[in-house]
Order: structure tokens, then C-alpha cells, then sequence
């Protein structure tokens, strides 16, 4: 149970990780998008993640608009594995 | 790192196997989003396929050389519009992999067109048999479909699902 992370677990931050896991950034819109949620919640999720240093974000302007990108950082791509093979560990 | 103090006191079998669905459908979902259409893998894996038979076939600049200049063109517009069309869509594809699954992937594909490219060059100079680098072609054209259908992010993501 010691390797389950508590930061990771929640439901959204672990489909967030898994989301982030599949490429090198993705936009916040994206996300939102696709967990079905708020900005606002969004948002506090990404800080707890980007307060662990598991996640970093970039703001940068696309055509005149501002973007922010989410990325897994090592350390947070480490985190995620290290809790999938313990999940797998679980139920095996 | 900043110290949590929501701890994980258990977590059953049920919970566990939730959360792995739970990563599993997302990741599918988000590779789905990110996978390019089927017009433009076919176009990718047709010109990078001309590109290694028209190289296999080429003797002192005669058409074929002609086609793998064509080929070159259209699989780097193409591969232009698939890098604008994932930054239209908000996800920026790994380059460089990262994880330990996605640099053995990259790896083995490089060693496979690297391999293809020189068996379509030299065993149609030693052999003379103009097949080869039609062969050749084709398969580097389809593995690399199959490559941006399996991973268009670039990056490797486990497929298995848990409740099998």
C-alpha cells in the first residue's frame, strides 16, 4: 500500500497524470475537455500536482491567445509508473 | 515534494482495478483524439515508401531519383500538417521519447528503416532484381502507418486492460 501515491490517486489527478503520460504537453483546454470540468477545478488540481513537482506549466501566446501547457516532469512521470505497478500489484 | 497528509489507508482489489480502467479509457481516449486521419497516414507511408524504393532503385539521377525527391516533398508536408494538426488540437508529440518503452521503440523502428534502406540499395545492385526496392518500400510504408496509428504521440502507453 506504501507505493500508492496520495497525490496521484485522486480521480481526477491520476487521469490527468495518464493523460499527460501519452505525449510531451498537452493544453489546459484539452484537459478540461476531456475530464468533463471546470476551469476552477482544473486549475486547483494542476496546483496540487504542479506543488508536488510532478507537472510543469508554460503559458505561451498562440496567435495573440494565451495557452497554457501541461507537462509531466520526470520525477512525476516516475511517480505515475511507480503507482500504476502498484495498482497492478494489487489486483494480481 | 510537498507532504500530503490525505494518506491511502486501503485500497481493495474493486478500487484498484477502477483506477486502472480509469487510466486505461483516458489514455485510449486521448491517443484516439490524437491520431491522425487515415488520408494523411496514407499519404505519410506512401511517400516515405517512394522515398526508399525510389533511393533502391536509383542509378546515376534516372527518374527514380526523380521520385524519391517527390517522395521527400510530399512526407515532409505531411509531416508538417500532422505536427500543425496536433498543436490545432492542443497536444504537443513527443520527439524525443521519454519513458524506457517509448526509446526501445524508437530505437528497434530506426534499426528496421535503417536495415530496409540499405537492403533495397545494395541487394538490387548486387541481384538486379528491381522487386526488392518495391518490397521494401511498401513495408517501410505500412510499419510506419502502423506506427502513427499505435502511437501518434510518440510516446508508448500500455494497452492491456485490467479486468482481462
Amino acid at each position: 500500500m506504501s507505493d500508492l501515491d496520495p497525490i496521484i490517486h485522486a480521480p481526477n489527478r491520476l487521469q490527468i497524470c495518464a493523460m499527460l503520460a501519452t505525449s510531451a504537453e498537452l493544453d489546459f483546454k484539452l484537459i478540461k475537455l476531456q475530464l468533463d470540468v471546470s476551469d476552477s477545478v482544473l486549475s486547483k488540481q494542476l496546483k496540487v500536482l504542479e506543488e508536488a513537482e510532478y507537472i510543469v506549466t508554460s503559458k505561451r501566446s498562440n496567435q495573440g491567445r494565451p495557452c497554457t501547457w501541461v507537462s509531466l516532469t520526470e520525477y512525476g512521470r516516475a511517480a505515475f509508473n511507480t503507482h500504476v505497478a502498484a495498482l497492478k500489484k494489487i489486483i494480481a | 515534494m510537498k507532504d500530503t497528509q490525505n494518506n491511502i489507508t486501503e485500497v481493495d482489489k474493486d478500487a484498484a482495478k477502477q483506477a486502472l480502467a480509469s487510466i486505461q479509457s483516458t489514455q485510449q481516449e486521448t491517443i484516439e483524439h490524437s491520431r491522425p486521419p487515415m488520408w494523411l497516414s496514407a499519404i505519410t507511408g506512401l511517400s516515405y515508401g517512394a522515398i526508399v524504393a525510389g533511393y533502391g532503385l536509383m542509378r546515376h539521377e534516372n527518374q527514380w531519383a526523380l521520385m524519391m525527391i517527390v517522395g521527400g516533398a510530399i512526407f515532409a508536408f505531411s509531416v508538417a500538417i500532422y505536427l500543425y494538426r496536433c498543436h490545432l488540437l492542443g497536444i504537443k508529440p513527443a520527439i524525443l521519447p521519454r519513458s524506457n518503452a517509448s526509446k526501445r521503440l524508437n530505437i528497434y523502428s530506426a534499426l528496421f528503416f535503417a536495415v530496409m534502406v540499405v537492403v533495397s540499395r545494395e541487394l538490387t545492385l548486387f541481384t538486379e532484381l528491381n522487386f526488392i526496392p518495391w518490397v521494401c518500400g511498401l513495408m517501410c510504408g505500412g510499419v510506419l502507418v502502423w506506427l502513427q496509428r499505435m502511437y501518434p504521440t510518440g510516446e508508448v502507453v500500455s494497452m492491456e486492460r485490467p479486468n482481462e
